[in-house]
This record gives structure tokens, sequence and C-alpha cells, in this order.
């Protein structure tokens, strides 16, 4: 190794020699490494094989969004129909709708909840006393901890037509507003709900990164005679940058996922139209009329459009901010 | 040194206990042939026989200390009576279907199953039978079957067809306990209802005019309780001569339109009539403007607990759903009462409406050796529960049925008596009325008449469930009696599970429940309904339609 001799014991140019040096040297290095490192490479073991027997094993039954997919016939008794299941799914006007409310609804939620988690983190950041900071990040971040189904219980009664919200709406002689039994108002209390139960998350996460950021940055701008708002708007939100776009494109990965667990606890049929995202109607057709394989094809697709979007977010954050998750 | 010897003795521990296991069972029993004996189907096994089951339940099972799903007074009954050891290979309420697909995708069927209608897809028995993997039980029916097992195909020819392919049956139906359980009653509020005098409820405005009462002098804050799914208001379309029950399960209601052909409920001109009055209700605020929030069993039946509404359309056992809740948040007078469904024209009460009541099929698999043995515990389990010659004290079946321990006796085996109720009201209230408990044969009776009695003597909330569905002559029975008495009956013309070519419709049931909801609130006008009935055919509901025809007409 690394002696000048090709491997066929005949002298080799200087250049080639230098490569295969540096090749078997490297090697020897990685080999090496491997020699003291394995109980750590043993280590990672289990979670390899967990992860390669629940989420890769899985994916051989996507072939059933190709087939008409019986359990009696199992995977390899039932016959393939192609693309039959997806064609029968856009011919189903309820399915095409729901990929509007499903792209409209987590849309808004993650622009909106986006805006609405920086805004808190900044405002919170200016308050000056500790124990007030921290109880109004107590108070947001709460809420993301209750489940949907209670969270559902909690809304459909305060949202109903003699529920809370509307007795205070009521005291200023604005009239009952049907929060859930509207088409027109129902995604937007889903978004606005939804944002105020998650908002909390990200505003713990911008709140870390404002607090990191250098304070000789905001005294030079003091100096300079930078108000707080240009301060916010020329110091904080930009440094904010990476972290911003890094949720944003972990959201973006999830847009096809609009919230299954709190539309299919607060939505009724009532407002299918606007309403009913890919995951419910999914859950109807597959699981309550059990269409396995139409439910395997809606499945496959979100999961490569989501691919794809998520792709692209880290090609655009990769062109637009210079950063990289991966 | 010493981790050493205390791992040998451990390994020998466990090599003891093993072979001390094995060394119970004296005789080990076999899954292969077994000569069934001559004789009735009571006569014992003379080699042990032993059936591997599954079953969908499980949770709600109660066992004394020390026995088990595989060791309680049922197994071990079997055993003692016909020498048949039956083994539970898993029991599951929740995932009953997709274990048992699991189990059907790896090949690893069990001997005997239950296919509930309520939870796997019905058309499962169809794949398998023509898949070759169930068993062909006529033989081993006609052979081995108590006399009262086969006698159930008299009294109800039509649900063992659905079971039947080429003549050969594939499947024991499980039955129901009597078509006298399926009409709905319209359960009015009992102390509100008397405070108003207990007027007559003949007519769909009589009880709209009740319904307002209640709202008025009452504080309901609306008239009749209405639930997300609409069963409760379908169930009301009798009323209006119209038909429809629960669209999620298929029940369209099936009927000839005169011309033979089958068509659903919703598709005559009643149903738009049915419409119209519901959309005045809403108008009205006889229902609730959450009405599509209501849960069966969350805030719709937290209504009824709470007094804002006094009026629902529900089924007889109505006071185990809500009565003992209700006499405990209220008053001891609040449990709601059954009337009859009132009808437009005034002079008789609404058809009840009658389903396919059949609640599964109970399928042996086609490696199942002893399909004699399967037919034996049939028999024995109906024997026990329903038959008058039971040889049994009622403390003996105490040691049977006594709380949550019934239910041992697994859907995997037990087949109703079609008759169950009719006969059992007959006998309860007869016993109630007369003090005369000597024609009390069944466990049911037994317990029925004890919770009655525990009511109406010591008004213990726990027996307002019999009570109110046969335990006096107002009852939910007696009214469904009164029904049957006088042909005042509409049965489904689909009388059996939805055919397999259901499954390529859309989802009809969607556009539904949309639409009628978007018209009970008056989005739309009522006069919509034959354009949207024509996007149902379009969507699936002429497949659908000329499915049932082909199958059920």
């Amino acid at each position: 190794m690394g002696s000048g001799v090709d491997l066929k014991g005949t002298p080799a140019s200087p250049g080639v020699r230098i490569k295969k040096e540096r090749y078997f040297s490297g090697g020897g290095r990685i080999i090496r490494r491997f020699g003291r490192e394995w109980p750590l490479h043993i280590l990672i073991v289990p979670a390899f094989i967990v992860t390669a027997i629940f989420s890769y094993g899985p994916m051989y039954g996507l072939i059933m969004a190709f087939q008409d997919f019986s359990p009696v016939r199992g995977f390899s008794g039932s016959p393939w129909v192609g693309l039959e299941n997806f064609r029968w799914l856009f011919d189903q006007p309820q399915f095409t709708r729901t990929i509007y409310n499903t792209l409209f609804i987590s849309i808004a939620k993650i622009v909106i909840g986006t805006l609405a988690a920086i805004s808190f983190s900044i405002l919170l950041n200016e308050i000056r006393i500790s124990f007030f900071k921290r109880f109004f990040q107590t108070v947001v971040y709460i809420p993301n901890f209750i489940s949907w189904i209670i969270m559902a219980g909690v809304l459909s009664t305060i949202l109903a037509s003699d529920g809370l919200v509307n007795a205070f709406l009521g005291i200023f002689g604005i009239e009952r507003v049907p929060f859930l039994s509207d088409p027109s108002i129902f995604p937007w209390t889903m978004i606005w709900t939804d944002v105020w139960k998650t908002f909390g998350f990200g505003t713990v996460v911008y709140l870390a990164t404002i607090t990191s950021i250098d304070p000789e940055i905001y005294e030079s701008a003091v100096v300079d005679g930078a108000g707080k708002l240009r301060q916010i708007f020329f110091i904080t939100i930009p440094m904010m940058g990476p972290i911003i776009v890094l949720m944003a494109t972990l959201a973006l990965g999830n847009v096809l996922n609009a919230g299954f667990d709190q539309i299919y606890n607060l939505y009724s049929p009532v407002v299918y139209s606007t309403g009913d995202v890919i995951d419910t109607y999914l859950f109807r057709l597959g699981f309550q009329n059990a269409r396995f394989s139409l439910a395997g094809a809606v499945g496959l697709m979100r999961s490569v459009v989501s691919m794809i979007l998520m792709s692209l977010s880290l090609f655009f954050a990769y062109k637009v901010a210079n950063y990289k998750i991966f | 040194m010493k981790k050493r010897i205390f791992f040998l003795a451990l390994a020998c521990a466990m090599l003891f206990s093993v072979i001390a296991a094995c060394g119970e069972s004296e005789t080990p029993a076999t899954r292969d042939f077994v000569q069934p004996p001559a004789g009735n189907w009571d006569t014992p096994y003379d080699t042990p026989v032993r059936i591997l089951a599954v079953a969908p339940e499980g949770s709600n099972w109660y066992f004394a200390e020390g026995d088990s799903v595989n060791n309680n007074p049922w197994t071990r009954l079997y055993k003692d009576v016909l020498n048949i050891e039956v083994e539970f290979e898993w029991t599951t309420v929740d995932g009953y279907a997709e274990r048992l697909n699991a189990a059907i995708v790896a090949g690893n069927l069990p001997d005997v199953f239950a296919l509930p209608y309520s939870d796997v897809d019905p058309r499962l028995f169809g794949e398998l039978q023509s898949a070759g993997l169930l068993l062909d039980l006529t033989d081993a029916l006609a052979q081995y079957a108590s006399p009262r097992i086969r006698n159930h195909q008299v009294v109800d020819p039509l649900t063992i067809q659905g079971y039947t392919v080429n003549g050969r049956i594939y499947g024991i139906p499980r039955y129901y306990y009597g078509q006298i359980d399926q009409p709905w009653h319209m359960w009015v509020r009992k102390d509100w209802y008397e405070a108003e005098g207990s007027p007559e409820i003949k007519t769909v405005a009589d009880l709209e005019n009740l319904a307002k009462a209640f709202m008025a002098n009452h504080g309901a804050a609306y008239g009749i309780a209405v639930d997300e799914n609409l069963q409760w208001l379908f169930r009301t379309a009798p009323m209006f001569d119209a038909y429809v029950g629960n669209i999620h399960n298929n029940e369209y209601f099936w009927r000839d339109d005169g011309t033979g052909r089958l068509k659903p409920g919703i598709a005559f001109p009643e149903f738009q009539t049915a419409l119209e009055n519901w959309a005045r209700w809403y108008a009205d605020g006889l229902i609730s403007p959450e009405f599509m929030l209501m849960e069966e069993w969350g805030r719709g039946k937290e209504d009824l607990l709470s007094g804002r509404v006094g009026i629902q359309c529900w089924w007889q056992w109505w006071g185990w759903y809500s009565g003992p809740d209700i006499v405990a948040q209220q008053n001891e007078d609040a449990y709601f009462i059954p009337l009859n469904l009132p009808h437009t024209s005034g002079s008789r009460p609404a058809n009840g409406q009658v389903f396919y009541p059949n609640i599964g099929v109970i399928v042996a698999s086609a490696e199942f050796n002893n399909p004699a043995a399967l037919m034996k515990v049939i028999s024995l389990l109906d024997h026990m529960m329903f038959s008058p010659d039971t040889p049994m004290t009622m403390d003996d079946l105490a040691e049977y049925i006594e709380e949550g321990r019934e239910h041992a006796m697994t859907a995997a085996f037990q087949v109703i008596d079609p008759q169950a109720d009719m006969i059992q009201y007959k006998h309860v209230l007869h016993a109630l009325e007369t003090g005369d408990t000597s024609e009390l044969f069944t466990a049911g009776m037994m317990f029925k008449y004890n919770d009655s009695r525990a009511w109406i003597d010591n008004k213990e909330p726990h027996g307002l469930g019999a009570f109110l569905q046969m335990g006096f002559n107002g009852s939910a029975y007696a009214r469904s009696q009164h029904l049957f008495d006088n042909n005042w009956i509409m049965r489904t013309a689909m009388w059996g599970p939805p055919p397999a070519e259901f499954a390529q419709a859309g989802s009809t049931g969607d556009i539904i429940m949309e639409e009628v909801m978007q018209i009970i609130m008056g989005n739309k006008p009522a006069s919509d309904w034959p354009s949207i009935l024509e996007q149902w055919y379009a969507q699936g509901g002429q497949i659908k339609e000329d499915a049932v025809n082909q199958h059920f007409r």
C-alpha cells in the first residue's frame, strides 16, 4: 500500500501513484476508524432495522394503488388495473374539490401561522419583565399539547350558535356567526383555530433565534439612529431568515396534510364543499367504504406530490436564502 | 459464576414448568378429522376435538378469578357436554376487520370465525367463498345441528339464502332478536309530556305542537333531536310515507316503485315531501342549528340529558341508551317514553320500517376438519340461551350469564333465535302483569323481568332499559307489536348484505348527506331534489339500483 507500484506490480506514473496512495490510505483510514468505532455503528443498526421494517417495508403495499386489491386475493392474486384507480378518482367531482380545499386550507395555515409566530415572538422579545415573558410564552404554547379530539369538543361548544363567542359578539350587536356550518366561513374557522393552537411552537423557535442575535448589532443600530421598527425590519427579521426558511420548508412538505384530526372532528356534510380535504375524503372512501386500492392511490399521489414540493422548497431555500438542510 | 448458576436454575425451572403444563392435559384434543358420534346433537365426541376460533369481542368480557378467555364456564361447558375444546387464537373489539384481513392475507384463517355485519365489509363473505376459502356447511347443518337451529330456516327462509351458493350453505346466519326490535318510535320526555296533559299524537301537526309546547313551557332549546348522521331524522320519514335509513350503511330502503323495479327510498316523491317538512322544522327552530355536530353518543345525547330537547326518534333500547343518565341528572320522571310515529293522515300510525336485521354470519375455514363439532357448539349455545327445554335452574344459568360473562358466549358460535324478543316480550309482560314467573324459561327473560321489577318496585335506574323496552303496555315492544298486528310494517326489499357491485359506486352517501343538509338548512330548495337525484344516479346510484334489482327482485 502506498508503495508506488500499481495493482499489477508495474511501476506507475507519479500522478497515478499519488491518487492510489490517497485511495488506499483513505480506505485504510475508514477501516481503521471503523475498527475503533464499530460499537457506535452497531448502535445504529436497530434504528436502521426499525426504519427498514416500518417505513420502507410497508411501501410494498403501494402496489395496491395499481390493483383491484382484495384481502382475500392478496397482493399477488389481485388483478392489475394500471392507472384505473387514479382515473376513477379524478372523475369524482368530490375528489377534485378536495385538492383545492386542501391546498387552500394548508397554505393559509402555513402563511398565517408563520406570520403569527414571527410577530408574536418579536413582540414577546420586547417584554422586559422576564416573568411576563415566560408567562405569555407558556400560555400560547399550552394549546399545542391538547389533542384535536378534546379541542374539537371545546371549539364546537364555544363556537356554537349559542356559544361563548357568539354570545360575546351579540353584546356588540353582531349577528350570530355559523362558524362550523357555513361553507364560506368553515375553512377560515379551521385556519384560525389551527393557527391559535399551533403558533406557540413557532413562537418558541423564533424567540430562541431572536435571543441568539448578537446584542452588539442592535447597539450599533441604535448608535446609527435606528428606532425599534427599523431594528425589527433590518436586523431581527433578516437574522431570522434561515430559520423562517427552514420552518417554511418543513411545513411545505406537509402541504397536502391540511389537518385530518382537526377537520374530521369539526366538519360535517354541510361544509363538504369547502372543508372536505384529501385526508377526510380518503378516510371515508378507504376505511368506511373499504376501498383499499383507491385509498392507496390517493396516498401514493399525496406522497409523490409532497416529495416534489419538499424537493422544490429545498432547492429554492438554497437558491434564495443560501440555506441547506441536508 | 453466580450468574451462570442463576441462569441455569432459571432454565431448569422453565423446562419443568413446560413439562408440568404438558402433563395437565390428559388426552390432547385434535384438529384432525374425528368421526362425529351417532345420536343427537348433544352426544359428546369420544375423542376430544379442538376448534380454533377468533372473536370480535373481548374487552367487555368479565371472568371470575382464575378464569380466562380459554378457560371459563362456557369453554368448560363445551368440554364437559360435548368433549370439544374451544380455543380462541385472538379476540379483539376494535380492529377486528383489519386483523381478520391480515389473517386472510397471511393465509392463516382460524377454524371458525364470525363476519359481523356491522364491523366487516359484507362483501367479504362472497370473496372468501368464491376464492374457495370457506367450508361447505350444508351437510353438517342438516345432520348435526339441533332441530331448533335448523328451524330458523323455516321461520326466516330468506336470510340463509344470502349465504347459499349454488344450493350449498357456506355460512350460518347469526340472525337477530326478532323483527319486533326494528321499528323506531318517537320517544318523548315523560314529565313534560304529562305536564302537557299527555295529548294524543296522531298527526305530524300534533307532534310539532308538542315540540313547540316543550320549548315554550319547559325550557327546551329546540323541539326534535337530530343527529349528525341524520339517522334520527331519516327514521321520521315514514310519517310522510317516505322510507330511508342510515345512508352510510347503504340503508336506502329499497322497494317496488309499482312497475316491478326496485328503487331506493330517496327516489320516491314522498321523500321530497319529507325534505320540505324537515326544512320547515329547521326554519321554525324545531331542529337545532347545530344538528350537523350532534354525535349520537356525544352532544346529541348531552342535549337530551340536559333538558335541551324532549323528543327523539330512536330505537327500542332507549332506556339503556339514556335512561339511567337522565334519571340521575334530571329527576325520576324525566325519562322518555315511546309513542308510535304519527302519520300525516292522522288515521293510523306511520308504518314501522324493517331493515335487513341479520347481524352477521358464522363461517369455517375450508381446511377445518370438524364442521359437526361447530354445529354441536352452536346448538349447545342456543339450547342454553333460548330453548324452553334447558334443564337448568335460574341459579345455574346465572353462573353463565352474570354481569358481562354472557358475552363470553361468543359471536363466533352464537346463533340468535330470530323470534327471541317476540317470545320474551310476551312472557315477561305476562309475568309482570300476573306475578306468575313460572313461564320465564330463558336467562334473557329472567333478566328482563328482574330489571323491570327493579324499576317498578324500587325505581332502580338500571331497570329502565328492560322496563321501557317490554315492561308495560306502553313499552316500545308493545308499540311495535301494535304495528305488526295491524300489518303497518314496511320491509326493505334488499334482504341481504349489499351486493358486491356496490363497491364500484362512488361516494353516493356523501352526495345525499351533503345535499339533504343544504336543503334542510334552507340553502337549497327541496324542489332541487330531482336534479340531485340525477347526480346521485350518475355517480354510482345507478350501479347500486341495477345490482339490487339483479340480486333481490
